[in-house]
């Protein structure tokens, strides 16, 4: 019996003169004449040209090859070009194999003779390589292309609005009672200073309007289960004790008898034990504090209850448990501001009258605890203020980074100061400032020239506060000290407390300072690591809200370009798989799939991946001890028919 | 009819697979009276002239354990093999170089020099080494030669099946020669034992959790192992998911983790390579320090995840002087 020797068709690319200057095709051509397992078309002056490429399927139709080798550029450029091709003429994907005899062998050397050489290798490897190929076959699923937006600041609302109109159903879920993050607490946006509740009640009441998008406020996701496409993502809701039909006519605020420290005051005011974060917030409905709300206390109060005039107060509402379904998931979940309670230094609630910019801002708010007065502590006037720009920020024990959008913050305390009080000496004390984008330089001029003075230290991690005859006195290195009254440390921003938790529950990565990492930093910034799920505003690292949107918008494009009613996802080819026949069930795999792609079927004693979650990293096929994980178009016999290939020239 | 022939010939190995047929005991009766045993110098008296007499391809099945060290050892492979229909390597030495073959590691000098000088016991004042010829009163004598390697079988001669196991337990010798005598064997090639890893038949798998991951490494005189959960859970290396099935998990039922006598599967060209990243994937540990520290407690990486298949390894030997 005479086993038929396998040929591949070798086509040779001479790419211009990219290739063919520097690689001797003839020599090429004259080893594959005596190779034995390689058939030689001829070589073409540019095979991805509109020319080549019909060279290319007309000679597979002619030929009719077992494997082809494309010895051409590198396979990032070109080898889904050559796949495709061959599809087209029904040739197998899998029997297309590219040898890089340009970046790997032409434009690595001078040495002509070392770049034929190295390109045959390379050519033979390839060829060995294909010889091993088993087909490949595309698979597609059917997808939900509904959306759930988690956070709902301003990117998340955003976000939402945006996949809204494009008819697709969203849910948008919010920890806190109402939406608005924390755009909604500040006054103005720098450098613009637009007005911030001006900017967003507009975008509320769109939410609130549009029939696509359901709020679910007071609740967090606490399980994902599924993949791009196809996810099942199950919201924990807590009661509010406020029924929707609640409109915030806050009517109850005016009998309850019980005054909370406010969290949207950040603890500088009070609300009552039934509250709303601010008039006319979505959903407009009030919610109850119960561990403070007397009902449940002693059971001695029914005052808004009695007071409603819409019968909304239930104090039995329970928490529910809600399960939605959507193709891909945004991440909004914005930021912290940067902890600096361990910096001693900057004696942050040991001195009065020492406040972080959110809390500086929060107080000037015209809906703030002091209805936007700037007072001390003793009810007086401010004469003189200083901001401390990186507070925490840029030292190993805050914030190693720089977080830069906080300069601007920073400036800005100046410019609200003076809209109340012009007179006030404003004294801004800096290492570095960072004005990314013409707008906040030109901004930061305006301030300088505006009044407030900018003051250089050679080290913003020495700066000392201390108390000084009921006044503030500031030292750090590089300048003279300064006596103020009042202190605004510009804190820098950190991942918000549910990140890491969120991460878990997605399975996705952060980086190593605990923003969500990308994708791809640059290509697909807001892609999260898995597909499927992205990665908005701040929750990706501090962004500015004008980027913020941008992420927003540029996250829900690119998922309504992926996920289109009716057409089905392509999902990836070359997964690993598990051979049931071979697999002995020692759950290994599982362990190391990054993906959680791999189950144990307990009563089968086997492995199986499923392969629409699987993106064929390969990690399971390393981690395999019996061989019975498998890569496809990158198994064992192709690597080791590739390697021989090489050796063996 | 003739009754089949069958022989038995041993190599480089400790008589354990020879006592594995002895193990056979009343079972080794009815295989008796069906064949003929022309060759087992273990157990009876033939000369190799019995066989270099017999008509080539007249054995029906040699059963050959040992792996390959002397010349002595390839050229009783290579009669065996010119007289016998089918060859099967009994045993992992046989198979994949077993225990003789982690003798690779070292050279030949390097294992004269231990045997016969520097080992305490030896008394040798002449410094008298084996020789390969010496002349002794005007006669000749020779002896087999040493060779710097240890081989598998299949590396000197042709293998029809394989029989894996140190030794190869009762049940897949019985069925082995079963399988033979009705002629229902597989393809050649074959390890004629299941091929899938231990785990699937490991009663303990199932009290492995799907997320495993294990601290410190080991050894099982380290402590007192849990007989009710896996071994590698406990943090003592256990070879069952790299090791092929077939031996009924007679070690893990002894409160031992399995050693890999059985060898790898089929689709696993290296069984040592194949437990290592395995264990990457799931030791404890991110950074150098930690893995450093997880890995402290494993003394001899290579007796243990190539304690029987050197010889079938990737790289086969440490690199030796003059190569």
């Amino acid at each position: 019996m005479t086993v038929m020797q396998k040929k591949s068709l070798l086509f040779l690319c001479k790419c211009g003169a990219n290739i063919s200057n520097f690689v001797d095709l003839d020599r090429i051509a004259d080893w594959a004449s005596k190779a034995g397992h390689i058939d030689l078309a001829e070589s073409h002056n540019l095979l991805c040209s509109p020319d080549g490429k019909k060279f290319f399927q007309e000679t597979l139709k002619q030929k009719k090859p077992d494997t082809v080798v494309v010895a051409a550029c590198s396979p990032k450029m070109h080898e889904k070009t050559f796949q495709e091709l061959a599809e087209s003429v029904d040739v197998n994907m899998s029997y297309i194999q590219m040898a890089n005899i340009r970046e790997h062998c032409a434009w690595v050397t001078q040495d002509k003779n070392e770049a034929t050489i190295k390109s045959i290798e390379l050519i033979n490897a390839a060829a060995k390589r294909s010889f091993e190929a088993e087909p490949l076959k595309k698979m597609t699923m059917a997808v939900n292309t509904d959306m759930v937006v988690i956070g709902g600041g301003i990117a998340g609302i955003e976000a939402a609005l945006s996949a809204a109109k494009a008819d697709r159903k969203v849910y948008l879920v919010e920890k806190e009672i109402s939406l608005g993050g924390a755009v909604i607490k500040t006054e103005d946006i720098a450098p613009s200073m637009e007005c911030s509740p001006c900017l967003l009640a507009p975008r509320l009441s769109a939410v609130r309007n549009n029939p696509n998008i359901t709020v679910i406020t007071n609740a967090e996701v606490n399980e994902v289960k599924g993949f791009y496409g196809n996810f099942t993502v199950k919201i924990h809701k807590k009661a509010r004790y406020v029924e929707e039909s609640c409109i915030g006519c806050e009517s109850c605020f005016e009998v309850c008898p019980v005054d909370v420290k406010s969290a949207f005051h950040l603890n500088m005011g009070t609300e009552k034990a039934v509250y709303t974060l601010f008039p006319g917030s979505v959903p407009a409905a009030a919610a109850i504090h119960k561990e403070s709300c007397l009902h449940f206390v002693d059971n001695s109060c029914n005052a808004c209850m009695e007071a409603c005039p819409f019968g909304s107060i239930n104090f039995n509402q329970k928490d529910e448990d809600i399960e939605v379904t959507a193709g891909a998931i945004i991440i909004a979940t914005g930021f912290a501001a940067g902890d600096i309670a361990g910096i001693k230094n900057l004696k942050y609630g040991a001195i009065e009258n020492v406040y972080t910019t959110s809390e500086f801002e929060r107080m000037v708010c015209s809906n703030g605890p002091s209805k936007g007065e700037l007072k001390l502590k003793n009810g007086e006037k401010p004469e003189k203020i200083a901001v401390i720009h990186c507070a925490g920020s840029m030292r190993e024990d805050g914030l190693p980074y720089c977080s830069g959008i906080c300069c601007v913050e920073a400036a800005k305390v100046g410019m609200l100061v003076r809209k109340q009080l012009p007179d006030v000496q404003i004294v801004n004390i800096y290492q570095e400032l960072v004005f990314p984008n013409p707008r906040d330089f030109s901004f930061y001029k305006q301030q300088c020239e505006a009044g407030t003075h900018f003051l250089k230290s050679d080290n913003i991690s020495s700066v000392l506060l201390s108390e000084e005859k009921e006044r503030i006195r500031i030292t750090a290195l590089g300048i003279d000290p300064v006596e103020v009254d009042l202190v605004v440390l510009s804190t820098g921003l950190q991942p918000s407390e549910s990140a890491k938790k969120l991460a878990e529950i997605l399975n996705i990565d952060l980086e190593k300072d605990g923003f969500f990492k990308a994708d791809h930093a640059l290509l697909h910034a807001t892609g999260a690591s898995l597909d499927g799920i992205y990665i908005v505003g701040c929750a990706k690292g501090p962004v500015n809200v004008s980027d913020a949107v941008v992420t927003a918008h540029a996250a829900i494009g690119d998922a309504l370009s992926k996920l289109v009613p009716g057409r089905e996802i392509e999902l990836e080819i070359m997964t690993a798989c598990i051979d049931p026949d071979k697999c002995g069930g020692c759950k290994l795999c599982i362990t190391v799939c990054p993906y959680k792609a791999i189950s144990n079927n307990a009563d089968k004693h086997i492995s199986f991946v499923n392969e629409v979650i699987c993106r064929g990293c390969g990690t399971c096929v390393a981690q395999c001890p019996s061989g019975a994980a498998k890569a496809k178009h990158f198994t064992d016999n192709q690597i080791y028919a590739e390697i021989g290939g090489l050796i063996y020239a | 009819m003739a009754k089949p022939k069958i022989a038995f010939y041993w190599c480089a190995s400790c008589g354990g697979c020879e006592e594995a047929i002895v193990d056979l005991a009343e079972q080794i009766l009815p295989v008796v009276e069906a064949v003929d045993i022309v060759f087992w110098p273990c157990a009876m008296d033939f000369k190799t002239r019995d066989i270099e007499q017999m008509a080539n391809g007249s054995i029906a099945v040699a059963f050959i354990n040992g792996a390959v060290r002397t010349s002595e050892q390839e050229h009783m492979a290579k009669l065996m093999r010119q007289k016998s229909g089918l060859v099967v390597a009994f045993g992992s030495c046989a198979g994949l170089g077993g225990i003789p073959a982690l003798a690779n590691l070292t050279s030949r000098k390097k294992i004269f020099e231990a045997s016969y000088h520097d080992c305490p016991s030896v008394f040798n004042p002449d410094g008298v080494e084996p020789k390969t010829e010496v002349v002794v009163d005007g006669h000749k004598l020779t002896l087999p030669t040493f060779y710097e390697t240890v081989y598998k079988l299949d590396d000197v001669i042709t293998v029809d099946y394989y029989l894996p196991g140190c030794p190869p337990t009762t049940d897949i010798i019985v069925n082995a020669i079963n399988a033979i005598l009705e002629g229902k064997l597989p393809p050649k090639g074959a390890v004629l034992s299941p091929d899938k890893s231990l785990c699937s038949s490991c009663k303990l798998n199932d009290t492995k959790p799907d997320q495993v991951c294990i601290g410190p490494i080991k050894r099982i005189i380290d402590i007192i192992a849990d007989p009710e959960k896996c071994f590698l859970t406990q943090g003592l290396i256990c070879m069952g998911p790299a090791t092929r099935d077939g031996c009924g998990a007679l070690c893990i039922q002894g409160n031992m983790p399995c050693t890999g006598c059985f060898g790898p599967t089929d689709s696993c060209r290296d069984q040592g390579g194949k437990m290592i990243s395995s264990l990457g994937g799931i030791l404890e540990g991110e950074d150098r320090d930690s893995l450093q520290k997880a890995t402290k407690g494993l003394v001899d990486p290579s007796g243990t995840f190539y304690r029987y298949s050197m010889s079938a390894s990737l790289l086969g030997s440490a690199r030796k002087e003059g190569e």
